[in-house]
């Protein structure tokens, strides 16, 4: 599980509710990225995304933000969960964060959503993560 | 990772594919906590399946979405075509099928259905008057007033045009004349139509259906009832009779042999001569069609000229009438044996054909064909034709006269007791009715009265000719009275084309002075001729 730096407040963290061992946290980081961390080994609701979603808005303030979505480690999400994704209005370019073979394959499952048509990757690496949503 | 557990998994994902091949959508394979690449084949696999399933439930839905969507467009057809759109009652095929309903309970022992077939009897005049909103309007509060009429088990139609039908599902015949009576009663009531209140009265035909008897078959014979209510006059009820359908398929035959008739020219004209009183010539000739019928002999106007107009035969039958009688005026004026100057034929003209807007044109045609002029022409129309006229028959008569075709009011003084009309109206001459002339000669108080009469003519600027004349003493009197033109059995009976040349050729008739009249004058036998013995031969 992936915690918030101590210098960035957590903007939303909703209970856990269902299957997901932990909630979904969401924040605004230093370098004007939104972050978003899903719990490891949970099963992600459309409930818990939508509420995610609320949150990220709020952040966003009405502008575009690029946005890392950390999915390592999570277990399942639904489709619910994919259409909150490709539904963002307030996104600017998603990464896609993960380790190993079945992140990969999530994240592709997110990808291959029809999304708003924003940029979106999948990286291992986070600073690589990083340094694409800056290029964008 | 030890291989039981992958082979675990292998066979769990086998299994898990041939159950999502077999169409079990809702399976989820299990994944380790390893998450290798068997775990991200695995999730691939569940994704897919999700996917599938999300789809497979999408399409399900819009399936049955788009399956009520139909029914409810199909149940909103039937709808429709079941409906009549102006009224909202139910409309021919509906009542068809009530009927056919009504007639299958019947079968099963309830009661009859009883038909009541109805048509409003101004409503053309309506229409013709106020145009078809108003039309419309009156339709709708007919159609609210034989609801209001009947119980909410009988069923209201519109047929079409003003015709409707209320069907009776299980009735007895003195229950269908009630509700006949209400109705009569409820249509004859004024209507409101904001400027105008019109009345629109209506006549009834009623059967009572018989066991076995089809659905056409009752309407049939409704229908039959209403055109024997109609024929009685307005504000009828009629039960089905048998003799009614016998008679109408009569009528029907007959129908059928004139429009025969008129193409196979078993027509045929007669002409009377219409008499200039002052010298006695021959100024014209009436034309009368009579029909040489193949079984039933020489038929008389009176005997097809109500059939041909109501079914429309006397569009024909005008045209050939004029033509024919046309082109023998022209023969008269041509030959050379006849002194027949400013000779000229009268032609009858229904008020059916004065509302067709070929007239004119036809009539020009004609008159072109036949090579006479416009002004030997003259066109007899009954008084309550001209006088009860709308905008169309106006353009017709206005049409002819600026041709040239002379009008001439046919029967004056039986229909009209106005005599204001007399000097707006567009023709040229008026023929006296045979009734008002008859007693001339043997009631002095009678002589004063015609004499008034022809004063009244002349007043409005016009010229009379009297029909009926059928003694010496009467076209004396009329004479004497200043009547210019005179026609009746005095002079000559209706005959054919040969025996008016033959008077023609005889000359002038003698017109008898009052010394020279007595009682013996009155047969119509025994006309007052200059010379020439035999001319009216059929007589």
């Amino acid at each position: 599980m992936t915690s918030a730096p101590a210098d960035v407040p957590e903007s939303a963290a909703p209970s856990a509710t269902g299957s997901s061992l932990d909630a979904i946290r969401v924040w605004l980081s230093s370098e004007g990225i939104i972050r978003v961390k899903l719990p490891e080994n949970a099963a992600i609701t459309g409930e818990q995304a939508r509420t995610a979603g609320v949150a990220v808005r709020s952040l966003a303030e009405g502008q575009l933000h690029p946005l890392i979505l950390d999915l390592t480690g999570v277990d399942s999400v639904t489709t619910e969960v994919r259409n909150v994704y490709a539904n963002s209005t307030v996104v600017s370019a998603f990464a896609l964060l993960g380790a190993g073979p079945v992140d990969r394959v999530i994240a592709h499952h997110f990808l291959g959503a029809e999304s708003v048509g924003v940029p979106a990757e999948f990286f291992t690496s986070e600073p690589a993560a990083i340094s694409w949503l800056q290029e964008q | 990772m030890p291989s039981e557990l992958q082979d675990h998994r292998m066979e769990a994902l086998v299994e898990g594919i041939v159950r999502i091949a077999g169409g079990d959508l809702g399976v989820r394979i299990d994944r380790s906590a390893a998450r290798d690449d068997i775990d991200a084949v695995i999730t691939g696999i569940n994704f897919m399946a999700e996917d599938l399933e999300t789809i497979y439930r999408d399409l399900e839905q819009r399936v049955t979405t788009r399956t009520a969507m139909l029914h409810e467009a199909h149940a909103a057809m039937e709808q429709m075509a079941m409906t009549d759109q102006l009224t909202t009652l139910h409309n021919r095929t509906a009542l068809t099928r009530l009927i056919g309903q009504a007639l299958a309970e019947a079968a099963r022992g309830e009661l009859p259905p009883a038909l009541l077939l109805l048509d409003l009897d101004s409503f053309k005049i309506i229409n013709d008057t106020l145009g078809h909103l108003a039309g419309d309007e009156v339709l709708k509060k007919v159609s609210q007033r034989l609801r209001e009429a009947v119980r909410n088990t009988d069923a209201v139609a519109r047929l079409g045009g003003d015709e409707f039908a209320v069907l009776l599902p299980a009735a007895t015949i003195s229950q269908a004349k009630r509700a006949a009576n209400r109705i009569l009663k409820a249509v004859s009531e004024s209507i409101d139509l904001g400027e105008h209140t019109v009345a629109c009265g209506t006549s009834i035909g009623i059967q009572l259906a018989r066991s076995g008897q089809s659905a056409q078959d009752l309407l049939l014979e409704a229908d039959t009832a209403l055109y024997a209510a109609k024929t009685e006059g307005r504000g009828n009820v009629k039960v089905f009779e048998a003799v009614m359908l016998q008679a109408r398929q009569l009528h029907s035959m007959m129908a059928t042999e004139l429009r025969d008739a008129v193409r196979d020219d078993q027509l045929i004209l007669h002409y009377q001569p219409v008499v200039e009183l002052a010298t006695g010539r021959i100024e014209g000739v009436e034309a009368l069609v009579r029909w040489n019928h193949p079984t039933r002999g020489l038929l008389m106007p009176d005997d097809f000229i109500p059939m041909a107009e109501e079914t429309g035969i006397i569009v024909e039958l005008g045209k050939w009438v004029l033509g024919s009688a046309t082109r023998q005026l022209r023969r008269w004026q041509i030959d050379p044996q006849l002194n027949s100057g400013g000779f000229n034929v009268r032609v009858n003209l229904s008020a059916h054909e004065l509302q067709r807007l070929e007239l004119v044109d036809d009539v020009r045609d004609t008159l072109s064909a036949s090579e006479v002029q416009a002004s030997d022409v003259i066109i007899e129309i009954t008084e309550s034709a001209i006088v009860t006229g709308d905008n169309l028959d106006q353009y017709s008569l206005n049409g002819l006269r600026k041709m040239g075709v002379r009008l001439e009011i046919d029967d004056f003084g039986t229909g009209y007791s106005s005599i204001r009309y007399l000097r707006r109206l567009p023709v040229d001459v008026v023929k006296v009715d045979r009734s008002l002339i008859a007693d001339l000669g043997t009631d002095p108080r009678e002589g004063e009265f015609v004499a008034a009469i022809l004063g009244l003519i002349r007043a409005a600027g016009l010229k009379a000719l009297a029909e009926g004349i059928e003694t010496a003493q009467q076209a004396e009197e009329l004479t004497r009275m200043g009547c210019l033109s005179g026609q009746g059995y005095f002079f000559s009976r209706p005959v054919p084309a040969a025996e008016i040349t033959a008077l023609l050729k005889a000359g002038p008739y003698k017109i008898p002075h009052s010394s020279q009249t007595s009682q013996s004058d009155r047969c119509p036998k025994l006309p007052q001729k200059a010379n020439g013995p035999g001319t009216l031969a059929d007589q």
